[in-house]
């Protein structure tokens, strides 16, 4: 029954000094993915461009001349007027193009303004670890020389001790 | 002295040994017990810091990702605008009243 209990007792303290404490598990990084974002580049070849006009060029006395050097007015078809006419709309569709491209600027920036700001917190998360990282480091180092010191000044007592009580030993005999 | 006079001081003398070194276990121990206490509140405060900064990050991809969708639209209503456009610049060069021609570009002027 005794020699039962000591080998339980002795096996249980060879179970708590052999065990490792609890493994450290890191706080999961921050996931972030952006994807990349494309060039952009302005296409206008989709809107229709008419033909160049067809200029009738007059004198004062509304002849028709062949030299524009000669001529006084311009005259002008219904259809070659629609094609000054569409001149115009386009022109009108590309100051709509630019203000919708300001925008499209502006959100750009906003974003480049951003990941500023994201990449200053981040830096200051960075320092952060590094912190906890260093004191934690320094406390691993202390506690290493502490542990180291005191198994010397142990073996250093006990020997001194078993030393001592041998010496006693052999007087006492 | 007497031989177990020796013996009892020697004794003594390594029982005191003992407990000084045992005395000095303790402070060591202690010492330790004080140092993971402090490095513990060190590590904790250390990752409040970081909580909190990686609080302030969610909102700036937030905002990053709504200025993604803001482009994306915008994209879209350039190619809308370029289409209706088209549409217009069709519708004129159909037309065939000077009339309704000059309205027009009055209005575009």
């Amino acid at each position: 029954m005794v020699k039962g209990i000591a080998i339980i007792l002795i096996l249980l303290s060879f179970i708590v000094v052999g065990c490792a404490p609890a493994p450290f598990i890191a706080k999961e990084p921050f996931q972030v993915k952006f994807d990349p974002t494309l060039k952009y580049e302005v296409d206008l070849s989709g809107i229709i461009q008419p033909d160049k006009p067809v200029k009738i060029w007059v004198d004062e006395n509304f002849n028709v001349v062949a030299d524009a050097k000669d001529a006084k007015y311009l005259l002008l078809t219904q259809k070659e007027y629609a094609k000054y006419v569409v001149q115009l709309q386009i022109k009108e569709t590309y100051k709509e193009i630019i203000i919708q491209q300001e925008i499209l600027i502006n959100t750009y920036i906003d974003q480049i303004n951003s990941l500023k700001e994201y990449i200053a917190l981040e830096q200051a998360k960075s320092k952060a670890y590094r912190d906890l990282w260093v004191d934690s480091e320094n406390a691993y180092r202390q506690e290493r020389y502490d542990h180291k010191m005191s198994n010397l000044i142990n073996k250093g007592v006990t020997g001194a001790i078993s030393l001592g009580a041998l010496i006693l030993l052999i007087l006492a005999l | 002295m007497s031989a177990t006079a020796n013996l009892l001081i020697g004794i003594a003398s390594c029982g005191s040994l003992a407990a000084i070194v045992y005395m000095f276990m303790g402070f060591m121990n202690k010492k330790s017990d004080n140092r993971e206490t402090g490095h513990s509140i060190l590590q904790k405060i250390g990752l409040e810091k970081i909580t909190k900064i990686e609080e302030k990050q969610v909102p700036i991809i937030k905002k990053i990702e709504e200025s993604e969708l803001i482009s994306v639209e915008t994209k879209k209503e350039i190619k809308e605008v370029k289409e209706e456009a088209n549409k217009k610049i069709i519708e004129i060069l159909k037309t065939e009243s000077f009339e309704e021609l000059s309205k027009r570009e009055d209005e575009l002027w």
